[in-house]
């Protein structure tokens, strides 16, 4: 395993606060770790797009007080985040069933149907579009906690802009 | 979240800017008024420009997606082209899905149009050509740059920077605090970055980006180069407004650009002259003004530059080994006369004489007693405070 890059821990209540806070810690850490890579501006607008999905649904899912703990981790290309959310039965249960959709084998679909569909929550489209789009790999980890959960994504963004389907 | 979304009644455009990324979706109630008022007003097509756009979350984007499809039930007779950069990673890998919803939703990543020359400066044959280009023209431009008011120690961005050699060049001798590298061609960065780390250089930002619609704030570099690069676009009003933005007030732009037709050489000055007119033709017909060079001046005056400075200088055979300027010769007339003309359908006695003209350029450079001059302009101005 490798060491983490930057790990920022947030306070439920003050990360709460604010909507603007994901967008702002989602830059922030994209920013910090982009410094060293081939080609820093698209890879820390890529991995702010990724963070800023993880963070949003962090927002209207986390279970409060407690405390969201973010973990940056590099092996490579491949970068891993690491959300550590502290939450209820029906948060567990949100990201248990998304991260089995977002693993299945058409998940391009279901991102599809789920974004013309309306219906559902904002986030479960996030969620879903960093599978199909970036072909992150979305898992949900105990932490030993039964009140938290360890959300983790692995994706490759050093490859920058190369689209994932050419038009 | 801050985003911009304007009107632009010329263009049947509506331009994005900034930010989006939303709570809810009736925050984006100024993009369906917008949306609603530009479809009253136009007809044909609508472009939706989201260059500029740097970030949209996945429920502005579900919100967007809903617009368009409802746009296009109620107005079927009416075409949408979504027009992007592949400069904003996330947006082609997003954007492939708006494709799907209505035949007459079009997409459109505008850099692949915008770079025409590109696949050429891509070919890694190329490559020593250039850097034999930048070693002549370095030869004047490391006296000159000084003069254009470039110190050590100031924030610098080389725009169009192709495969880096310049910057590296810039680097070593004027050790700036920031110097951002930027172009559009993947291939000439990934060399750019090779080189950079094979010469231990690491102070070197080399990015990629559109320099149409640069991703980089307003008023931030004090030195901004753009080489050889405005004449081969048919916008270059386009890129220099660009330069302009980035450049903080009182720092300066440089630009150079060349006057193919003023290329030169003796003996056989005839055939010579014939063959570099017939350059700037051949340029003209893909939309492109190789015949710049002086206009440089009317340009930085139009964009908005004051204090604007302006001098030229001859590359020739004389400045070091004239085998290197035979060789850079010898690489035009494979690419004016070997592709483009080609391309343009020139007939075989055309090309002959083309040809002849880029042999006899070669011949000047290479005789005892010759001469051969390839002439570049060099405008720079400051953005007023």
């Amino acid at each position: 395993m490798p060491a983490p890059l930057v790990e920022l821990t947030l306070e439920a209540d003050a990360f709460a606060a604010d909507w603007r806070h994901c967008d702002q810690v989602a830059n922030y850490l994209a920013q910090l770790v982009a410094h060293d890579r081939p080609d820093s501006f698209l890879y820390a607008n890529l991995l702010s797009t990724v963070l800023n999905e993880l963070l949003e649904s962090v927002f209207a899912r986390h279970r409060r007080p407690g405390s969201v703990r973010c973990t940056l981790l590099r092996e490579g290309r491949n970068d891993r985040v690491e959300l550590v959310v502290p939450v209820d039965a029906s948060a567990r249960a949100f990201y248990e069933e998304t991260v089995a959709a977002a693993q299945s084998a058409g998940v391009a679909e279901t991102y599809t149907r789920t974004l013309l569909g309306k219906e559902a929550p904002a986030d479960l489209l996030g969620l879903l579009e960093l599978a199909a789009d970036y072909g992150a790999r979305l898992s949900v980890e105990e932490t030993g906690s039964a009140e938290e959960i360890r959300l983790v994504l692995q994706v490759t963004l050093a490859d920058g802009g190369t689209p994932a389907i050419a038009l | 979240m801050s985003f911009t979304v304007r009107f632009d009644e010329n263009n049947q455009e509506i331009v994005f800017g900034g930010v989006m990324r939303p709570k809810a979706a009736d925050e984006l109630a100024v993009v369906w008024e917008t949306l609603h008022a530009a479809v009253r007003r136009i007809s044909g097509t609508l472009f939706l420009n989201f260059r500029r756009l740097t970030k949209l979350n996945a429920l502005a984007f579900r919100e967007l997606a809903g617009m368009l499809g409802s746009i296009c039930q109620t107005q079927p007779e009416l075409k949408v082209r979504v027009v992007f950069s592949s400069v904003v990673g996330w947006a082609a890998r997003k954007f492939r899905v708006l494709g799907t919803l209505s035949p007459n939703i079009l997409l459109e990543q505008f850099d692949q149009e915008f770079y025409p020359g590109q696949g050429v400066l891509e070919d890694a044959g190329f490559v020593p050509i250039l850097r034999t280009q930048t070693k002549m023209t370095w030869r004047h431009e490391r006296q000159i740059l000084g003069r254009h008011g470039l110190k050590s120690g100031m924030h610098v961005a080389d725009i169009c920077c192709g495969i880096g050699d310049f910057a590296v060049l810039l680097q070593k001798e004027f050790q700036p605090a920031r110097l951002l590298a930027l172009d559009h061609a993947q291939g000439s960065l990934a060399y750019a970055r090779r080189v950079a780390a094979d010469f231990g250089i690491d102070e070197i930002e080399y990015v990629y980006g559109d320099a149409s619609a640069l991703l980089l704030e307003d008023d931030t570099f004090d030195f901004v180069t753009c080489r050889h690069a405005l004449q081969v676009f048919d916008k270059p009003d386009l890129i220099l407004s660009e330069l302009f933005r980035i450049c903080r007030p009182g720092g300066r732009v440089y630009i150079t650009n060349e006057k193919n037709s003023h290329c030169l050489g003796e003996p056989r000055a005839d055939s010579i002259q014939w063959t570099y007119n017939e350059v700037a033709r051949l340029f003209e017909h893909f939309g492109m003004d190789v015949e710049s060079g002086p206009k440089g001046r009317r340009m930085m005056e139009e964009t908005g530059f004051d204090d604007i400075k302006m001098e030229s200088f001859m590359v020739t055979n004389l400045d070091g080994d004239p085998q290197d300027f035979a060789d850079v010769i010898q690489a035009w007339e494979d690419v004016y006369a070997g592709k483009m003309s080609v391309e343009r359908g020139d007939d075989a006695e055309f090309q002959a004489r083309f040809r002849k003209g880029f042999r006899d350029h070669r011949a000047a450079a290479l005789h005892p007693h010759g001469y051969a001059g390839w002439p570049i302009w060099v405008t720079s101005g400051r953005k007023p405070r």
